[in-house]
């Protein structure tokens, strides 16, 4: 599941970590990385044909950059159409993921609307006592 | 292979800086591996870009392989796992493929699927609809035509098969349900109209017999023939001049 899920969302992610300022390929890589705590892990080459992507929406602009001494680089610089995808993307995220939250955890669903019938509603004969 | 200390960088090739004059030594493994994404990429994207893509891909590659060396790692461990960490080439090729050609592939599919599953529910529907199947028993009408069979229980098939072996079958297996769920539901309110006949274990009419079974045939048909095309589609890949290409991945230094 994690892999499917990531796979959809390895965009928004790459404008979440481009909202900070302009990256290369493989620090976008490092950052995500970096701010997952390693817990989400992928195949960095996908990230290629999604920044062209991006870029074909107009969401992130990309230039070759000449370091002294370095390789060059191509560097992806986030629009501002690309702040406003993100942002829609992140509360759509946010949306999914309280939804999800609220049918997982008892808890959030109990501080969140206390008058909530539990499954004995449905089916008492199964559910003796409630 | 190199100098124990130091990876050979190469310069990318950018406009200003034309690949062959002045670049030092490329990695032959890393350029190997680029072999592979670049290869099904040929006419697929134009050369300029597949040239810029894979001189990013050749530096990220290369700030990987320095990362591990830095970390401690031998030159050859170092090299397995940036390839492991990039991803396969054909996974890498195969998605630059989609990125580049997914609205036309799924607008082909979804007409494909209209014309070839639509056509054969219409025909279909028309058979369990006919005039001539007004209380009338199934088995006892003569003029039913090989038309009939034909587009309505054979077509569909080679239809699956088609789309099997050209696209994603995932997203045409739900267009087919719809139909087939449409099919179903449109023959059952029909027949609810007809008169009711002998009595053909629990249903009223033969007609409505034919209709779900009907119905419950071509949800069998999109497994079996999705399936085929999809086998046949592999093996076409596989058969093909680059066989080398099909196989999976393996770092192997010499």
């Amino acid at each position: 599941m994690e892999r499917e899920l990531l796979k959809g969302n390895t965009p928004t992610l790459i404008l979440a970590v481009l909202e900070e300022g302009p990256l290369h390929g493989y620090a976008i890589a490092r950052e995500i990385e970096r701010r997952s705590d390693n817990a989400l892990t992928f195949k960095e080459g996908t990230l290629y044909p999604a920044l062209h992507t991006l870029e074909q929406q107009g969401w992130v602009i990309s230039e070759w950059r000449k370091t002294a001494g370095e390789r060059d680089r191509k560097v992806y610089t986030l629009t501002p159409a690309g702040r406003a995808a993100l942002e829609e993307r992140t509360r759509r995220w946010d949306r999914f993921a309280h939804a999800v939250d609220r049918i997982l955890k008892k808890q959030e669903r109990d501080e969140e609307s206390p008058s909530l019938p539990p499954n004995s509603a449905w089916l008492p004969e199964l559910h003796p006592g409630g | 292979m190199s100098d124990q200390d130091s990876i050979p960088h190469p310069e990318p090739s950018t406009p200003e800086n034309p690949p062959g004059e002045g670049r030092s030594l490329a990695d032959p493994y890393i350029e190997d591996y680029l072999d592979r994404v670049y290869a099904p990429l040929v006419g697929v994207i134009p050369y300029t870009r597949r040239r810029d893509l894979i001189d990013e891909m050749r530096s990220h590659l290369y700030e990987l392989v320095q990362t591990r060396r830095e970390e401690g790692a031998e030159e050859e461990e170092a090299l397995r796992e940036a390839f492991r960490q990039f991803g396969p080439p054909r996974r890498i090729a195969r998605a630059w493929i989609e990125a580049e050609s997914i609205p036309w592939t799924r607008r082909q599919g979804w007409l494909a699927s209209l014309l070839t599953f639509g056509g054969a529910a219409l025909v279909a529907f028309l058979m369990v609809a006919s005039p001539y199947s007004g209380g009338e028993d199934w088995f006892q009408r003569r003029n039913l035509g090989y038309a009939d069979i034909w587009a309505g229980l054979v077509l569909p098939l080679f239809a699956a098969i088609l789309l099997g072996y050209h696209a994603r079958a995932r997203v045409y297996l739900t267009s087919f349900f719809v139909l087939s769920a449409m099919i179903l539901v449109a023959s059952l309110l029909y027949l609810a109209d007809l008169p009711s006949g002998a009595s053909y274990g629990g249903f009223s009419s033969i007609y409505e017999f034919f209709a779900v079974v009907l119905g419950l045939y071509w949800i069998l048909l999109a497994f079996i023939g999705i399936g085929i095309g999809t086998a046949f589609r592999r093996l076409v890949r596989w058969a093909r001049l680059t066989p080398h290409l099909s196989l999976p991945y393996r770092f192997t230094p010499e």
